[in-house]
């Protein structure tokens, strides 16, 4: 840039600003503009600038991580479905080496003496031992129902959290 | 060969710092170049243009690769400057006030190659004039004067970075251009181009 480029360039779009040509004001003002020197950054911008976005944004994940995450969840929730419905099998498998009578036996044997626990600790309590002893009754008579309540009870919990994480995830 | 803006963006998504780096270099110039006409103050440009920039990183998931990295960056610039001005109703700057700036740098890239000092002090002064001019004009005729002729925007890019209809653009920048001729006529610069 030249002190007459500048010069030049001002006097030509002054010249046609007056003739009224806007066209050309335009591309004069252009020459103008481009005849100015520009101000620059200070020295270290940059540096400075990837300093601070370094702080802020979050390193990203690798890009198959999006993918091995979705894969986790999709398969501890089969695994937890399976489970849900499979349970109470699953245990009378893994029990197979003692019958079922004595599986059920033992879990009766162990709420039993939990009832009996909160029976002998509550004892002052009339109406809730009573009604704790019914439970308990109840509880001794349908061990599968127990299990399988607590199954579903233990599914809706990992579902939920699950669908946190997910949610926490895509956000 | 230069690597394009789209690869940049990609491979600073997968967390390449160097690529950060590449666009701080390939825009800084021009991001605070508007920025500081904007607000006519050198330190605050400064920090201003690194807020833009660290804004446009923590959003760089967002930015849609259908759309000019560089409109995307003067848009962030714009919001930052706008916000600024808007908080601080830098609006106009007196006359003096761009002295506070603008020598500063102008006189750094002043034509060595002019061997009289009257002739370079008259070209200083003319670049200060157009400098002051342009501080005079409002807000946002300054920027569509800057976008389009500073920064060479399309019409419909700088829509686009203002978020002001195609028609406002257009009307903003011929009155824009009208005003800054007659605030230099107003300073004794005439067709001549002498102060």
């Amino acid at each position: 840039m030249t002190r007459n480029d500048l010069h030049d360039a001002v006097s030509r779009w002054l010249l046609e600003e007056g003739a009224g040509d806007d066209r050309e004001a335009e591309a004069a003002l252009v020459r103008v503009f481009s005849a100015l020197p520009t101000p620059e950054p200070p020295v270290g911008f940059a540096d400075a600038v990837v300093h601070r976005a370094g702080v802020l944004v979050p390193a990203p994940l690798p890009s198959w991580a999006p993918r091995l995450a979705r894969g986790m969840a999709a398969a501890a929730l089969v695994l937890v479905g399976l489970a849900a419905v499979f349970l109470p099998l699953v245990l009378y498998v893994l029990g197979s080496t003692l019958t079922l009578g004595q599986g059920v036996e033992w879990a009766a044997a162990g709420l039993l003496a939990v009832c009996r626990a909160v029976i002998e600790a509550l004892s002052f309590w009339d109406g809730l031992a009573g009604a704790l002893a019914t439970l308990g009754s109840f509880a001794l008579k349908s061990p599968v129902l127990v299990t399988l309540v607590f199954s579903l009870l233990t599914t809706a919990i990992v579902v939920g959290g699950l669908h946190r994480w997910l949610k926490a995830d895509r956000s | 060969m230069p690597i394009d803006d789209h690869t940049l963006v990609r491979r600073a998504l997968s967390g390449d710092q160097e690529a950060y780096r590449e666009i701080v270099n390939r825009y800084q110039r021009p991001i605070f170049s508007l920025i500081l006409r904007m607000v006519r103050d050198r330190s605050l440009a400064e920090e201003l243009a690194q807020d833009a920039f660290v804004k446009a990183f923590t959003r760089l998931e967002s930015f849609d690769p259908s759309h000019k990295l560089s409109s995307w960056l003067f848009k962030i610039a714009h919001n930052t400057a706008i916000d600024q001005l808007r908080r601080r109703r830098v609006d106009t700057v007196p006359i003096e006030g761009a002295d506070d700036d603008s020598p500063g740098w102008i006189a750094s890239v002043a034509d060595e190659s002019e061997p009289s000092p009257e002739r370079r002090a008259a070209q200083m002064d003319l670049m200060r004039g157009l400098e002051v001019a342009v501080g005079r004009l409002r807000p946002d005729y300054r920027e569509v004067i800057l976008l389009r002729f500073q920064e060479g925007l399309a019409y419909d890019e700088i829509a686009e970075v203002t978020g002001l209809p195609l028609g406002t653009v257009k009307t903003h920048i011929h009155r824009a251009r009208k005003e800054l001729a007659e605030t230099l006529r107003e300073m004794g610069i005439d067709v001549a181009g002498r102060l």
